[in-house]
């Protein structure tokens, strides 16, 4: 067996591993693609908190400003999120994730196999013994050669997952921003209560961050992080 | 793990909004003025991030022969670089100086929000390309660091100008 079958083998496992994510993928980049959407430059993906915040903000002055549209994307953002979150967290799972790689490859099993038929033998022959150090040393080596190139695989693939879920929510999230604020301006609740803030035309996320860092406490993390998320608006 | 599916209504909605979110136009302009942002000593050093945030109304200006880019006593407050070509300095119609591809100017005036104390022409016969934006100064405490910066660059530039002044005057 040489390394490229290796690869091929630790690379077909952790493409059905992902199947799932890479499915979702597909079908969010086919969508962007068919609708001719712009994936911006900007970070939009750093305004996540500031946008569910604003979203849950806008609910409860008025729960009917949501538009299905809005409602919808808003879902899909949310679960886009959460499985960037866990593809994340994947990296921590990579030995067990392994495991799980070493009970199904065919090679491992027959050695496995092999090694439990010798281990219920009550008494080994000379050459059972021999074969059973044999098998042991091979399966080992095989391990440590497999655990190489299957971390490589995982971490490709892992990485490419990452990358794409932050591109998708990163395009995504510059629609929900301005269909958010589409929505709200509908509203005679949250215009209402906009304007008691002094935001009264053309109202958009800059005006709104702006108008809560003038209350914010200064030099805390919701400050620093609201002044970040007003540059990416600018 | 289901993808969320859109209907027409929902794609109609989204495209709604798309040019308030296609930023291509500025992104060609924006990426130039990056790329060019140390040669320009007044935005040098400034963090991309904040660069993208505090700058406004970039263009790419194509002046003919004889042109003017500012206008001594104007008020305006676009600062310029220079792409090709090359401009002329006057004071009181007297030319003091000339511009090569590669400098900026207007970064005074631009920031103090003062009038334009020389004019500057266009003086390639071939016209010259100009890349001009505007600094977003005022309301900016969110890039407060780069502000900082912007105004120390400006004031080294000055004390280069100053020193160079004195150094003329003793000879």
């Amino acid at each position: 067996m040489d390394v490229e079958d290796i690869r091929d083998e630790v690379d077909e496992f952790n493409e059905d591993y992902f199947v799932e994510y890479l499915d979702l993928i597909d079908d969010n980049f086919d969508f962007i693609e068919e609708n001719g959407l712009v994936v911006p430059k900007k970070n939009y993906l750093f305004t996540y908190n500031f946008l569910n915040f604003t979203m849950g903000h806008f609910s409860n002055l008025d729960y009917k400003f949501v538009s299905p549209t809005l409602r919808k994307l808003h879902n899909d953002i949310l679960m886009l999120y959460k499985n960037l979150e866990k593809q994340k967290e994947f990296k921590n799972d990579i030995d067990s994730i392994f495991e799980i790689f070493l009970k199904t490859s065919q090679m491992f099993v027959d050695i496995k196999n092999a090694l439990i038929g010798l281990q219920k033998i009550k008494t080994l022959s000379e050459d059972d013994v021999e074969e059973k150090k044999v098998l042991n040393r091979h399966y080992s080596k095989l391990k440590e050669i497999y655990a190489y190139h299957f971390h490589d695989s995982f971490m490709e693939q892992n990485r490419y997952i990452i990358s794409s879920f932050q591109n998708i929510l990163n395009c995504k999230l510059a629609y929900f921003e301005k269909i958010l604020w589409v929505d709200a301006s509908k509203s005679d609740a949250i215009t209402r209560t906009l304007r008691g803030l002094g935001l009264v035309d053309n109202l958009n996320s800059a005006l709104y961050l702006k108008q809560r860092l003038s209350v914010a406490l200064p030099y805390t993390d919701d400050y620093h992080y609201l002044m970040k998320c007003l540059k990416v608006y600018k | 793990m289901q993808s969320v599916v859109y209907d027409e209504n929902d794609v109609e909605k989204f495209l709604e909004v798309q040019d308030m979110i296609d930023e291509t136009s500025d992104r060609v302009i924006l990426d130039k003025l990056l790329h060019v942002q140390n040669k320009i000593s007044i935005i040098a050093n400034i963090d991309s991030d904040d660069l993208r945030a505090i700058v406004y109304d970039l263009k790419f200006i194509n002046y003919k022969y004889r042109d003017f880019v500012i206008k001594e006593g104007d008020v305006s407050r676009e600062i310029f670089f220079i792409l090709s070509g090359e401009c002329q300095v006057f004071v009181k119609k007297k030319k003091v100086g000339v511009l090569q591809k590669g400098k900026a100017f207007g970064e005074s005036a631009a920031i103090f929000n003062t009038k334009r104390n020389a004019s500057v022409v266009c003086s390639s016969k071939e016209g010259a390309t100009l890349l001009s934006f505007s600094i977003d100064h005022e309301n900016m405490d969110f890039c407060a660091e780069a502000l900082a910066k912007i105004y120390k660059n400006l004031a080294y530039q000055i004390n280069t100008k100053l020193e160079s002044m004195n150094q003329a005057l003793a000879k």
